[in-house]
């Protein structure tokens, strides 16, 4: 299983730099960026709750942590066809209609292989398929709808329960 | 452990690169993840500039452009995870422990049970405070001295409980390291004062204090919750118990459990029965001189096992003992010098049991009874 995983890992790098025109380059369009944060919610003088993100605090088991990802563009061109990929953090759980993006279009994967919207992803249980649940989703992606300009941001955002 | 990460390395290479791999689906469900793993979290983003595909770009906790996949491009966004302590002691058996007047080292057994997300040490001990309401329908009338806790080495199963035997388990004050979701049971013995102060019917309530400590610390020093601010790099503990019952308090790193010693000793009744006197029809009799009286003695074992039980009993005044009229249990018991066997003492026991030996219970198999019988003067 190791072994294999090492051998798809290999050829995958391989096939990344076939394709690649800027591989060895020092310093890419996009600076890509991952924050682990929780709700904290906060009661006024007046009673109003209200929420904020804060840095990952006291995470134990069923806490939900967001995750976002920014992507800003630090180059003088568009950036096209930009696409996030997220796997879902070993010992979290996707949270179901939480994975966010404006902008983008949102799919899941359950293997890293197959993505789909979330009403197409099927599981074979018992010989049969059944429309996969959002807590077996392993995999995010957000794909871009428009170009990414110079100077601007694009974030990606989902949230996951810990184990 | 050494597979396990090896399998998170491979699989963020997998993911980071987005492209085909075989990822293990979610990790066993069931279980919490432990305190103090890692979790860590890598983007990925593929790109195009000018219709050319760019290399991709891994993200960081403080932003990367530096393109390339696998480890050493960008840095995985990490936190660990923080300690949830839930725990609870219980009572075992829902009933009370008997025991008698200056009886000393009397066995009660509690269970304590750890499902906390991982191993956790807890310091345990044992005193005279009382619930907020009375359990096992008695009031509490005396205290136990002299307490001394035990962690027995029976197997324990979170899920059926028993009430295990104390095998001579060493007293201590703490249990160490007690596993996810997994038990252990502890014995509390202590010392019953002697007569009056526990006397037949009274009962003794305890209590077993069980306090989440730090690891390693044999008890001595408890878990403290942390303060708001969080270290991402640190453990921090969560107080998450959620129990209610018999005054705890939630999410305060302790769980306690109450107990009751009950003193049990025998009874004695003794009734009396005319069985005839000469004139009246069956059923009249009357106690008239010359009548026959059967005294039936009863005694009952509502404590624990006795041995060396005797009964001491006298002819009453006026009367006057019917030779060889003394039995016990239905069987036949002989005078002794010619009078009633009992006068200078003599041993009883149950049906069926040892001399001297009186069963614990209510029903004719262990209730030990006596008769004999006298004429009215």
């Amino acid at each position: 299983m190791n072994k294999a995983s090492k051998i798809l890992i290999l050829a995958a790098i391989a096939a990344c730099g076939l394709s690649s025109q800027a591989f060895a380059q020092d310093k890419g369009c996009i600076v890509l960026k991952s924050v682990a944060e929780v709700e904290e919610v906060t009661v006024d003088a007046k009673g109003e709750k209200s929420t904020k993100l804060v840095p990952a605090a006291k995470v134990v088991p069923g806490v939900e942590v967001t995750w976002t990802i920014t992507a800003n563009n630090i180059c003088k061109q568009p950036s096209d066809k930009v696409t996030i990929n997220n796997a879902v953090p070993e010992h979290m759980t996707y949270v179901a209609n939480s994975a966010s993006g404006p902008g983008t279009d949102i799919s899941y994967s359950l293997d890293g292989k197959i993505f789909g919207a979330a009403e197409q992803l099927t599981v074979q249980e018992n010989g049969a398929a059944r429309k996969a649940r959002a807590d077996e989703y392993r995999h995010i992606r957000w794909v871009f709808k428009n170009s990414l300009l110079p100077g601007t941001q694009g974030y990606a955002r989902f949230r996951a329960v810990l184990n | 452990m050494f597979i396990k990460q090896q399998m998170r390395r491979v699989r963020l290479a997998v993911v980071a690169l987005g492209l085909i791999g075989v990822v293990p689906s979610a990790f066993a469900a069931g279980t919490d993840t432990n305190y103090n793993t890692d979790i860590s979290n890598t983007a990925s983003v593929n790109y195009s500039v000018s219709g050319v595909p760019q290399t991709v770009i891994q993200s960081s906790p403080a932003g990367n452009s530096a393109p390339g996949a696998g480890a050493g491009f960008g840095a995985p966004t990490t936190f660990k995870v923080d300690k949830k302590v839930i725990f609870i002691a219980e009572e075992t058996n829902s009933a009370a422990t008997i025991t008698s007047p200056g009886l000393t080292q009397v066995v009660t057994v509690f269970r304590v049970t750890n499902t906390s997300n991982g191993a956790q040490d807890f310091r345990i001990a044992a005193d005279n405070t009382q619930p907020p309401a009375i359990i096992f329908s008695r009031t509490d009338s005396f205290d136990m001295s002299n307490f001394t806790l035990h962690i027995s080495a029976a197997a324990c199963s979170t899920s059926t409980m028993t009430t295990p035997t104390y095998a001579g388990e060493a007293a201590t004050t703490f249990i160490a390291a007690l596993g996810e979701d997994a038990c252990k049971y502890v014995f509390v013995r202590s010392d019953t004062p002697v007569s009056p102060t526990a006397a037949n019917g009274l009962a003794s309530t305890i209590r077993l204090v069980v306090s989440a400590s730090t690891t390693g610390s044999s008890g001595v020093t408890l878990e403290t919750q942390s303060g708001l601010a969080d270290n991402a790099a640190a453990v921090d503990v969560v107080f998450a118990e959620t129990g209610i019952a018999d005054g705890n308090v939630t999410k305060d790193g302790v769980s306690m459990a109450f107990d009751q010693y009950f003193v049990g000793t025998l009874t004695v009744t003794k009734t009396a029965a005319v069985i005839s006197d000469g004139f009246s029809p069956v059923g009249q009799y009357k106690a008239i001189p010359g009548a026959v009286v059967e005294y039936t003695i009863s005694v009952q074992n509502n404590g624990l096992v006795t041995s060396g039980a005797a009964l001491t009993e006298i002819v009453p005044a006026n009367t006057t003992y019917v030779a060889g009229s003394t039995t016990l249990n239905g069987a036949a018991r002989a005078d002794v010098a010619g009078a009633m066997p009992f006068i200078g003492g003599g041993a009883i026991n149950s049906p069926a049991a040892a001399s001297g030996v009186i069963n614990p219970g209510s029903t004719t198999a262990e209730i030990a009874v006596v008769k004999f019988r006298v004429t009215i003067n």
